[in-house]
């Protein structure tokens, strides 16, 4: 007669747990506050390369901006913008292709890359263009690409385009993705996140 | 603010767990043991936030395993064929048929051994797994069915079979466990 699979599993698991000895949780939140220290150098570090190329009289994307990071002051003007304007387009595919081109040069090393079908969103608020969207590797792309298209690397991004301006990356969803989508994401102003529905695309 | 009682007590109360479901999805200790002291650390790396989250277990269980495949992504040249089809590390005390399970596991495509593990280990529904793996339901569904078919030969003692490897494990049954389960979290 053949033995109950979930039953096996699950006690087969819990005699495991019980015999496994975590390490401290001291050594753990150790690991953590190390994390929290690298990235909140690497913040900085990028602040003041965005505030050097704002004030040069362009803003170009170098690093990878998290929703925590200080903004270019565009990104913040825009997301102040009366939001009753607000409007959700279609995306065209010279859109995407502009908005693509912008994350290659925000992100030194992506070449083969492409939006993900059904991750792009993009709209405006009175004159200033919001695009979102999710990035995956094509084809001739390397090892590196596809490392760097990995975790972090695979959640949305974000960009603005001023009138007659060029489209700049200027967020990223954190990693694991919030569950708030969009909504979380301070560049795009909160009325065009909800007619993005919050970029719940998943 | 980060309290870290308030991390410990999290911790305290779900790291074994979330090591013995880390454990079916990889068959190494101490590769789980890893991928949860990382995914832990990454969660007080953000606890302001994670705290804050319906269910942080599962936020530590996403980043457990998209932390294992990224690592995977990057050894797979080298260790692809022992990590994929080498016998589980050895657990003492183990029972025969949970070490055959946690075999069969490893033999099977990941996202459909991790969509089994959070099934019929974790408790998770198909709407919860499809949830958390951010995959469709009907994709979970199939995951599920396909993972259940593929382990079949490794869980049954067919003589001779075919399918049946070297050192297959005793005759083991999904028995009636297509229904969805709640989320017991």
């Amino acid at each position: 007669m053949a033995e109950d699979f979930e039953t096996i599993l699950k006690a087969g698991s819990a005699e495991y747990a019980a015999r496994t000895s975590p390490r401290p949780a001291e050594a753990v939140r150790a690991r953590g506050d190390q994390l929290r220290r690298h990235h909140r150098a690497a913040t900085v570090a990028l602040a003041v390369a965005v505030v050097a190329a704002v004030g040069g009289g362009a803003f170009v994307a170098t690093g990878h901006l998290s929703r925590h990071s200080a903004q270019p002051p565009a990104a913040t003007s825009s997301a102040t913008i009366a939001t009753t304007s607000c409007r959700s387009l279609v995306a065209s595919q010279s859109v995407k292709d502009a908005v693509t081109q912008a994350y290659r040069l925000a992100q030194p090393g992506l070449v083969h890359i492409a939006p993900v079908k059904g991750t792009f969103y993009y709209g405006a608020c009175g004159d200033v263009s919001y695009a979102g969207a999710r990035f995956t590797p094509t084809s001739g792309s390397t090892a590196g690409e596809q490392v760097a298209l990995q975790d972090a690397g695979s959640v949305e991004k974000y960009f603005t385009k001023s009138p007659n301006g060029m489209w700049t990356y200027v967020a990223t969803d954190g990693f694991p993705a919030s569950t708030h989508g969009c909504a979380a994401i301070p560049q795009i102003p909160a009325a065009l996140a909800a007619l993005w529905a919050d970029c719940r695309h998943g | 603010m980060r309290d870290p009682a308030d991390f410990d007590a999290f911790y305290a109360g779900s790291v074994r767990r979330l090591t013995s479901q880390m454990y079916a999805m990889t068959g190494s200790r101490a590769e789980a043991e890893d991928l949860v002291q990382e995914a832990f650390a990454r969660a007080w790396q953000r606890w302001e936030k994670v705290s804050g989250y319906a269910d942080p277990e599962a936020w530590v269980r996403t980043v457990a395993c998209r932390v294992r495949v990224s690592v995977w992504r990057k050894t797979i040249n080298r260790l692809a064929a022992h990590h994929r089809h080498g016998m589980p590390d050895e657990v003492p005390g183990a029972g025969p048929d949970y070490v055959a399970i946690v075999a069969a596991l490893r033999r099977i495509p990941a996202e459909q051994r991790r969509a089994i593990v959070l099934h019929h280990l974790a408790g998770l529904s198909v709407a919860e797994i499809a949830r958390e793996t951010g995959a469709p339901p009907g994709t979970v569904k199939a995951r599920l069915s396909r993972g259940r078919q593929a382990m079949a030969p490794y869980l049954s003692d067919i003589p001779g079979g075919d399918q049946a490897p070297r050192g297959a494990g005793p005759a083991i049954g999904f028995g009636s466990n297509d229904q969805e389960v709640p989320h017991h979290g």
